[in-house]
């Protein structure tokens, strides 16, 4: 692994340079025209919503994926890979979104993870330590934990800083960090950002990867924003604001319209009584009503995807219970027996059968209801299917078709079809409008208002602001694994939300 | 070029032309292969195989595999002739060894997705189990004899209701109708194919994965004790090595018929057009001399093949 | 946030120890059933019919460490492939000394093995289908080559079975995989090794050349059992094709009861070792007590079960303590 090149900062040829990149999976098309120059010493930071195609450019400048389509050059020669050790060869360090760890092996050897050779140590023992620590130490502060512990016992937040030094050990020309930022709480991210800054006087190059606008205004030097797998726009960071990314991001110039809000929410659907996220967070209550869309909102790892899952009965908590019509639930045929559907957040590996046709996918949680003499009919399957795929507005070439020749959007769609084919009572949705784009996007939000007016309780679990902003009546916002605040109605706005988001009150 | 082979893939023209292609080659180098008597032959010898296979398919479905089937198929077997030659009826005899068999392959079933155990090592275990429980049983020395109607009933030359078709061909039809239903067109058949496809998901998506497992791998137990009962009227009494060559031909059906080892894709019928291959290849092989070691390499082979075209996982690079 | 101190762990948490625990215990029982255990007759005579297992055990370790699914049920075969080609193939080419037959047969292991790697990792079968097959055609080999039994094998087999400095023949074939293994160890391999049997996504984004380190497991695994086969050929001094594949739901009960975790990524190479010889403990006892061979076969099939169910458990509780660890 080389030094980073000793290239003046902001010197004239560009570090890398990534030109007309386009990349499809089956049929959805994630790339489809990426453009982006990043020189030596800055740091770039890519935005985009959901969909947009980031983890995809992210995949291909790691060596994961091929492209269809472009070139790319690192520092004039063109960039052909076909797998990460290539590009860790060539130069780049990818910290991916997945906190990617081995949880048997000990801190010191996930650092030190490709880093040999099949049968020789390229690095002595003392010398992984020293350098080891160090990173670390520039991350975490003083409160190291012991390198040869396990991984196993760490939280989520050492673990990401962990990845993160991981990239830096390898003395990178170009470190790409996708999201990398998730699980790290403020002081820590405020010491990577230092140690960001001390590497690009260096001439480290950084690709930033982020959809949260107030890291792109502390850090980054320039931004690119991506939609729908095109790079629309690249700015400096003095002409960055808010309104003018979000217009760029999502091809509108105001924010969501908002569908018809009910009135305040009906009778409680759900109750959290005492609820313990995490071994270590408070106990919370919380009311789930009808008619009414609540919002969960928090940054990856502190609570608002567990609550989801404990909400939508597939997740038992740490203590404490959810009660419905004064009953304590337990047990997922508890919850489904009173209502409670769930939209898992994976599609790929939680909610599609991906070998399986559309109506297979669209069928299968209902199925008992379209038995007729012991055997399916098929009639009875298209009387419930065929309104239920027109309000969603799925587009399909044929329903034997394999799902996967959907659009993520689509696919999604039918999952949705799928779920409201049960006739829930409780609705909770577990980031519904991931890598959905936004057609799509603007359908499920009407679906889900017109569900709420139905009486129907949603709850969405979201990472996005304006999603939340747009489709809830209610936020609650999840801090450190606890209950931080509910906003309502007249106290929601992108300020006290993000304030929130961060442990704050605007 | 590649998409048409990929085309080709789904469907089961591969299997039909093998089929046609393996006769022609039987006319040619057998005499007298060509004849409706053989070919009816061949089809009893499939049939048997078939049913066996049948289990073997809805739990490739799933995903799993059943190595207890040749020990299933041996406890049937013995059991029928141990038990007719003790004056049980049949009546009895054979209500109580399906009952038995489906026991076995509900334990499989259960153990392997409750604790999340490869159903391969489970069975394995299981069979090893069961080979041993019959050799106690019959102290080695297996006696009786199977009823006598059982003989008519697989001889190729049997006639059913008139029609000059084997009475085990005709059962045999049978249960590839009800099974293909099964799959097709019952609740069980799409919850084996989306536990095939994706546990998670199947689980979120309200189905009972774990039943669903327990009722698959007892369906193979059924599907097994139904072999090693015909199997008796075929050999007339009770032995257990008749039952070893079934650990790897359902395998094989179940492979060249074109269902996938990973899950969720294929079905019955694929299977009885892979077991008839089977058969054709075998009896190619015997009839020409060849032995039965040479036999196993070649299948041994030919699965490793045809799995390569049918059956791959994902490369790591997919998964990120 | 303190990380847990995972040095001093219970028998009941570390699989290993929990496998060394019960060979301890098994050995009691045995030396209480019958002190001659410990003498040196009974380790030079009846403790050399372990070997073969012992060695079959180490070879389909690194399989299964390897990860996603791994597992090789050809051992059994492989070995027995060993043990026919050395009667039937080089000793009437003249090929039977030493020097020359146990290099080439250890390499031809390796081969073998390393076809098994290249179906698993780049043809990507399933690890479980895959050395089916390579058993079905090794098995098949076996009974072409070697319809009926024959003996006897050359001479320094014969040779080698007996006792060298007081130290019993067969052992001097566990010597080589041990050395080998050791040596492995000491090197980046098997940490490598154990990343991409954890979690080959994890180790691929890093860097590490997946399938290579999958076709070395199981290369390694093919040489282990061509040590084990010569080891086997030492102990019955002829050649039978029928003898080898009961070795392949041996070895994965030994590997299962040594805490070898079944999904790769966990266990070390001394569970194995603990795990078949308490089998060959368990069916030590049972010959002495007069149990019959049936019921024998009963109980293999018995402890593999349950060693299947405890490995599972043992894992289910980590998964739970993990959970519980993570705040």
């Amino acid at each position: 692994m080389t030094e980073a090149a000793t290239m003046p900062v902001g010197a004239q040829a560009p570090l890398l340079s990534v030109t007309g990149v386009a990349k499809a999976f089956g049929e959805t098309k994630a790339l489809s025209a990426c453009n982006l120059t990043l020189r030596a010493g800055r740091v770039h930071a890519v935005i985009g919503e959901n969909g947009s195609g980031k983890s995809t450019l992210v995949k291909v400048l790691n060596g994961v994926v091929r492209p269809d389509k472009g070139e790319v050059l690192l520092a004039g020669v063109a960039l052909r890979l076909s797998t990460p050790r290539q590009a860790r060869q060539a130069g780049i360090a990818t910290t991916f979104q997945e906190i990617l760890v081995l949880e048997q092996l000990s801190l010191i050897d996930n650092l030190w993870l490709g880093q040999d050779g099949l049968f020789r140590r390229r690095v002595d023992a003392a010398l992984r330590r020293a350098e080891g620590e160090a990173v670390l130490r520039e991350l975490l502060g003083d409160a190291l934990p012991d390198l040869s512990s396990r991984v196993a016992d760490m939280d989520l937040g050492t673990r990401q800083a962990a990845v993160i030094a991981r990239s830096l050990l390898l003395r990178p020309r170009l470190l790409i960090l996708d999201e990398a930022t998730a699980a790290l709480d403020i002081a820590v991210r405020d010491r990577l950002f230092e140690a960001l800054r001390r590497r690009t006087a260096g001439g480290l190059a950084v690709l930033f990867i982020t959809h949260k606008m107030d890291e792109i205004a502390t850090l980054s030097d320039e931004v690119t924003i991506l939609r729908s797998g095109e790079s629309v726009a690249t700015l400096p960071n003095a002409e960055v604001t808010p309104e003018r990314m979000l217009a760029l991001m999502s091809g509108r110039s105001e924010p969501l319209s908002s569908p018809a809000a009910p009135n305040s929410g009906g009778r409680v659907a759900l109750t959290a009584r005492d609820i313990r996220v995490s071994a270590r967070s408070a106990p919370f209550g919380l009311n789930v009503r009808s008619s009414e869309v609540l919002g969960l909102a928090g940054l990856e790892g502190h609570g608002a995807n567990l609550f989801a899952q404990i909400l939508g009965g597939v997740r038992a908590p740490l203590g404490g219970r959810i009660e419905a019509d004064g009953q304590a639930l337990s047990g997922a045929n508890a919850f489904v027996r009173h209502g409670v559907a769930y939209v898992p957040r994976d599609r790929k590996t939680e909610g599609i059968f991906a070998p399986l046709s559309i109506a297979d996918n669209f069928s299968m949680s209902t199925l008992q209801r379209y038995v007729r003499f012991g055997l399916l009919d098929e009639a009875r399957i298209a009387a419930r299917r065929k309104p239920l795929f027109e309000r969603l507005g799925v587009k399909f070439g044929r329903l034997s078709d394999a799902i996967t020749s959907l659009s993520g959007g689509n696919q999604q769609k039918v999952i949705l079809a799928r779920t409201l084919a049960r006739q829930p009572k409780v609705l909770v949705l577990n980031d519904p409008t991931r890598g959905v784009d936004l057609a799509t996007k603007q359908d499920i939000y009407s679906l889900l208002a017109e569900q709420a007016q139905a009486n129907v309780a949603v709850v969405i679990h979201s990472t996005e602001i304006e999603e939340l902003l747009a489709l809830c009546q209610r936020v609650a916002i999840f801090h450190h694994g606890a209950l931080f605040a509910v906003l309502d109605r007249s106290a929601l706005s992108r300020d006290t939300l993000i304030a929130g988001l961060f442990g704050r009150t605007a | 070029m590649r998409r048409l082979v990929a085309a080709l893939r789904k469907t089961i023209w591969p299997q039909l032309f093998a089929i046609a292609a393996l006769y022609g080659l039987g006319v040619l180098t057998i005499n007298g292969s060509g004849s409706w008597r053989s070919v009816l032959a061949v089809c009893v010898l499939a049939s048997f195989v078939g049913i066996a296979a049948a289990g073997q398919t809805v739990v490739a479905l799933l995903g799993g595999i059943d190595l207890a089937i040749p020990g299933v198929i041996a406890f049937a077997n013995i059991a029928t002739a141990q038990l007719t030659g003790d004056h049980w009826p049949f009546w009895i005899v054979a209500p109580g060894i399906l009952i038995l068999s489906a026991a076995v392959g509900a334990f499989n079933g259960a153990i392997s997705k409750s604790f999340n155990i490869n159903p391969l090592i489970v069975t394995l275990g299981v069979s090893a189990i069961l080979t041993g429980a019959i050799l106690v049983w019959t102290g080695g020395q297996p006696t009786g004899y199977a009823p006598k109607w059982l003989n008519g009933f697989v001889a190729p030359s049997g006639t059913t209701f008139g029609l000059p078709l084997p009475p085990v061909l005709a059962f045999w039809g049978v249960v590839a109708i009800l099974l293909v239903v099964l799959l097709r067109r019952t609740v069980f058949g799409k919850h084996v194919y989306a536990s095939g496809a994706s546990l998670p998901a199947a689980d979120l998506a309200l189905v009972p994965t774990t039943r669903v497992w327990t009722l698959a791998f007892a369906l193979s137990g059924i599907m097994a004790a139904i072999t090693g009962i015909l199997l008796a009227g075929f050999t007339t009494q009770g032995d257990p090595r008749i039952a070893t060559p079934y650990l790897f031909n359902t395998i094989a059906s179940v492979v060249i018929g074109g269902t996938s080892l990973v899950g969720a894709r294929g079905g019955y019928l694929r299977t009885v057009l892979g077991a008839i291959i089977l058969t054709e290849i075998t009896t190619l092989l015997v009839a020409n001399s060849f032995s039965a070691a040479t036999q196993q390499v070649l299948l041994g082979a030919i699965i490793l093949a045809v799995v390569a075209t049918y059956g791959r996982e994902q490369a790591v690079s997919d998964r990120l | 946030m303190s990380a847990r101190h995972s040095s001093l762990r219970s028998p009941w948490r570390d699989p290993t120890m929990f496998a060394g625990v019960l060979f301890i215990a098994l050995f009691a029982a045995s030396v209480l059933q019958d002190a001659s255990i410990v003498s040196p007759r009974f380790l030079t005579g009846a403790a050399s019919v372990a070997v073969p297992l012992v060695i079959g055990a180490m070879a389909v370790t690194p399989a299964i460490l390897s990860g996603g699914g791994g597992m090789d049920l050809s051992v059994g075969p492989l070995m027995g492939f060993v043990n026919v080609l050395v009667v039937t193939a080089l000793m009437p080419a003249h090929l039977g000394d030493w020097w020359f037959a146990a290099p080439l047969l250890l390499l031809l292991g390796l081969a073998v093995g390393a076809i098994n790697g290249w179906l698993v990792a780049v043809v990507r079968l399933q690890p479980i289908v895959a050395t089916l097959g390579t058993n079905l055609v090794l098995s098949g080999a076996n009974l072409w080559l070697l319809p009926t039994p024959i003996g006897p094998a050359p001479m320094w087999f014969s040779a080698l079975a007996r006792p060298h400095f007081g130290i019993p023949g067969p052992f001097a074939f566990v010597v080589g995989p041990a050395l080998i293994w050791f040596l492995l160890s000491r090197s980046p391999f098997l940490k490598t090794l154990l990343a991409v049997g954890g979690d080959d996504r994890v180790a691929y984004s890093c860097g590490v050349d997946v399938a290579r380190v999958r076709i070395i497991a199981y290369a390694v695994g093919g040489l282990f059992s061509a040590f084990a086969g010569l080891a086997l050929t030492s102990l019955i001094q002829s050649a039978d094709a029928n003898v080898g594949p009961p070795f392949t739901l041996q070895v994965i009960t030994a590997a299962a009861l040594g805490g070898i975790s079944l999904a790769g990524g966990r266990g070390r190479m001394w569970g194995s070792v603990f795990g078949a010889l308490t089998l060959f403990l368990i069916q030590n006892l049972m010959t002495n007590q007069g149990v019959s061979v049936f019921w024998q076969q009963v109980v293999f099939g018995g402890t593999l079960i349950a060693a299947l169910v405890l490995n599972a458990l043992s894992g289910m509780l980590a998964g739970l303590q993990r959970a519980e660890a993570q705040s």
